[in-house]
């Protein structure tokens, strides 16, 4: 009776109905993923292209967005400066969550070019922001952004709402006890040089 | 007042017109090419892309003689190449693709994709055309690292072996040449003493020349 | 007028008068919220195919679910209150703005036997009721604590007000000619072909003639400030993207911007059928008594409707935005006057007919 099994313990990691709602709501996620209209260097003219008529990042889902409130992932496409670091780190945090970000390119995967010796560039955005996908490319082709975007959707799809609880929680118990252990290593130790 | 309706009535028809546009526009056939569903090959009807189609770059091992030109073309420093050299004792007996004794073991070829900018002048001064630009574009990742790529045929452990072979050539040889040369020094020790006569007073006129060129 | 009250005495019958009324009340809301996911696919889509692209084609076939998805999508995002807002306000600006959008629907009669509310000042009623939006947007520009919330507040506000005038004596003159400011009457009115639409002179035979370029100049003066009012391009300046990030819902995230997204479709609607009912015969068919059943109304109503929608979207991807000065001299200089000279024609129709 598997069927009424997985009815009994919705909750539980093969349990119908909540597995087909968080199917649900990451299919409503995945595919419709508003990016953030922010540019930054050469890769931004080349990420245009991909919004453009021929290669239209339209049919993913994928609306441009003004505001980062309203965004569910930023495009980091081009150059990190230092300077501009600091406001793409503002401007990742003003996205609500679930959010996500794509590196596109040399510059933004590492400082591209600029790895070595730009000493005003920062190497690799992941130091900021964590990142979801990496796109190579220098720039990248636009298909290769879209099968990022792709890509993304695949992450999203199989991402977990309500197991992630339980995991989380487990987790959570684990830490507490290792770190009972090691106070009670710890005041045993202090216990024996007393 | 004549101007103001003019301007009234240019502005609403060139609204009109405007809206013509779009409405042509609205049914003409669109200019989309769907990717996923038609991949860029296929569409392009060959298996070539342009010159610097900035896709992923491919290095032909067999092919590659270890020369590091690709290496020092490179404009941003993302191939890492390190040869071991092969030794005569090795018991495989490598061969480059044209059928030439290969020189150099490929211990390490790594090209940093996440820092490569696809100017393709690693290609142009390729000697032998081993790396070149590929058709593979598709391999953004989640991880970084997954875009530092290997391309060298060994693992560590064989590099090791191969490193290690190296190393018992060059103490083979090293002992060889140690041998010859306490061999040639005796030889030559014999010599030495049936010339020393002849060579000492060669020695003092030459000292003597020195003490006249000097107060000269 | 009782028959307008049908649909009501229908269900009425049945379950009682309250709960027949939470039903009607339900209708509105439910068709809005059908049409709000029509007309964002029907906008995509225009928008695509006039930029010879396709749109979303991955959301189920031909991206259908697309605006599905997206409302699955706006659920589950975070909901962000400022720090620095004004709590109250903020939360309650995108509740303000739907209710003013929800509200004008009550009066609209979507057919001759159904309207959910058959106000006999119904035309003057969504005159007020409209001003509503402004108050939400104000509320939401102020409570943002934002300098582009505010400015693009502002801007929405000024523009909202100065085209109120112009609407409203579009409103005025074909309530002059029809004598009566209830919706029903006036689309009652128009029956029996569309040469008796208020676009065309009304219902007064051959010898208002004289009339349809007036009429006809008025419906063009009522669409333009009906873009306006709803904030969209080319009269989209408290959003321009390009000097405030996105005006007075830049600070709205998840569920919340929801609302605002459904309350300008909603907009849409609003100015769409309030041009139907004054200058198109409302649920009347265009064809005199062919399909001219209670039914085939509430088709003939939507309808009409759409098509305005559609002509909204259509103008909204042809014109680009216009600056605020300009906004200003359209309405002031050339909207009011013209609205004028069209009103005393359109009052001395009134007065011969
Ligand atoms: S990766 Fe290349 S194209 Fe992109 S921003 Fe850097 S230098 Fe420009
Ligand atoms: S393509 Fe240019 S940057 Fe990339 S490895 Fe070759 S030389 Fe270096
Ligand atoms: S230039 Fe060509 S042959 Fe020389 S190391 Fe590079 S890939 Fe190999």
């Amino acid at each position: 009776m598997g069927l009424l099994n997985a009815l009994d313990n919705p909750i539980n990691a093969d349990g119908i109905i909540l597995g087909k709602v968080e199917d649900l709501f990451n299919w409503g996620r995945a595919k419709s993923n508003w990016f953030l209209q922010f540019g930054l260097a050469c890769c931004a003219i080349e990420f245009m292209a991909v919004n453009a008529s021929h290669f239209d990042l339209m049919r993913f889902g994928n609306i441009p967005r003004s505001s980062p409130r309203q965004a569910d992932y930023i495009v980091i496409s081009g150059t990190v400066t230092l300077k501009m670091a600091e406001r793409i780190k503002i401007l990742f945090e003003q996205i609500p969550e679930p959010r996500y970000a794509i590196s596109m390119g040399s510059c933004a995967n590492s400082g591209g070019p600029y790895w070595q010796h730009g000493y005003n560039v920062l190497k690799g955005i992941d130091r900021v922001i964590p990142i979801d996908v990496y796109i190579p490319g220098c720039p990248p082709r636009p298909e290769a952004f879209e099968q990022a975007v792709l890509k993304l959707q695949e992450k999203i799809s199989m991402e977990e709402i309500f197991k992630k609880r339980e995991r989380v929680a487990q987790e959570d118990k684990m830490l507490e006890s290792m770190l009972k252990a090691e106070e009670n290593n710890f005041i045993e130790n202090v216990n024996k040089h007393i | 007042m004549i101007n103001y309706l003019k301007n009234i009535i240019k502005g609403f028809s060139t609204i009109l017109v405007g809206m013509k546009v779009t409405f042509i526009n609205l049914f003409r056939p669109n200019v989309t090419v769907q990717y996923p569903n038609v991949h860029p090959l296929v569409r392009a009807g060959s298996d070539k892309m342009p010159d610097n189609a900035r896709n992923k770059l491919n290095v032909i091992i067999p092919k590659c003689t270890g020369c590091k030109s690709c290496e020092k073309a490179c404009p941003v420093n993302c191939i890492t190449i390190e040869t071991t050299k092969v030794a005569s004792i090795d018991t495989e007996k490598p061969l480059m693709e044209d059928g030439k004794k290969r020189v150099f073991w490929l211990s390490q070829f790594d090209i940093d994709f996440a820092k490569c900018c696809f100017c393709g002048l690693c290609t142009i001064a390729c000697p032998t055309s081993a790396i070149v630009h590929s058709t593979d574009f598709e391999y953004s990742c989640y991880d970084r690292n997954e875009l530092l790529v290997h391309f060298s045929p060994f693992n560590k452990e064989q590099v090791a072996e191969k490193k290690r072979i190296l190393a018992e050539e060059v103490k083979q040889k090293a002992e060889k040449a140690l041998a010859d040369k306490q061999a040639a020094e005796k030889a030559a020790q014999e010599q030495n003493i049936t010339d020393s006569k002849i060579k000492s007073s060669d020695d003092q006129t030459s000292a003597n020349q020195n003490i006249q060129n000097n107060s000269n | 007028m009782e028959n307008h009250q049908f649909l009501f005495n229908f269900i009425s019958e049945y379950t009682g008068d309250i709960l027949a009324g939470v039903l009607i009340a339900i209708i509105p809301l439910a068709l809005l919220l059908v049409y709000a996911l029509v007309a964002i696919y029907g906008e995509l889509k225009i928008a695509s195919f006039i930029q010879l692209k396709l749109g979303p084609m991955r959301t189920g076939k031909w991206g259908l679910l697309q605006p599905v998805a997206e409302v699955f999508k706006l659920l589950q995002k975070e909901d962000i209150t400022p720090d620095g807002a004004d709590k109250p306000l903020f939360n309650l600006a995108p509740f303000i703005i739907f209710l003013g959008c929800y509200a004008a629907l009550s009066v609209l009669p979507l057919s001759s036997h159904f309207a959910p509310s058959g106000l006999n000042i119904g035309l003057f009623f969504i005159i007020a009721i409209s001003s509503l939006a402004v108050l939400g947007i104000v509320m939401g520009g102020w409570a943002s604590n934002n300098k582009y919330s505010l400015i693009g507040a502002m801007r929405s506000v000024s523009q909202i007000i100065s085209y109120e005038i112009p609407a409203a004596m579009c409103i005025l003159g074909v309530a002059s000619m029809a004598h009566s400011l209830d919706m029903n009457v006036i689309s009652a009115q128009q029956q029996g072909g569309f040469w008796n639409w208020y676009v065309l002179g009304g219902p007064a035979g051959i010898s208002k003639i004289w009339l349809i370029p007036f009429t006809v100049v008025m419906f063009i003066v009522y669409f333009v400030t009906s873009l306006a009012e709803t904030n969209r391009t080319p009269f989209d300046v408290p959003e321009g993207e390009s000097e405030l990030v996105a005006g007075y819902h830049t600070e709205y995230s998840g569920m919340k911007f929801a609302f605002f997204y459904l309350a300008e479709y909603g907009n849409m609607f609003v100015v769409s059928a309030i041009m139907t009912v004054i200058f198109f015969g409302g649920w009347s068919s265009p064809f005199g008594d062919f399909l001219n059943s209670p039914i085939w109304q509430i088709f003939w109503f939507i309808a009409k409707s759409m098509f305005f929608v559609g002509l909204q979207i259509w103008l909204r991807w042809t014109l680009p935005r216009t600056r605020v000065d300009q906004l200003m001299y359209l309405c002031w200089k050339i909207l009011l006057p013209l609205s004028m000279v069209c009103f005393l024609a359109m009052a001395l129709g009134g007065m011969l007919y």
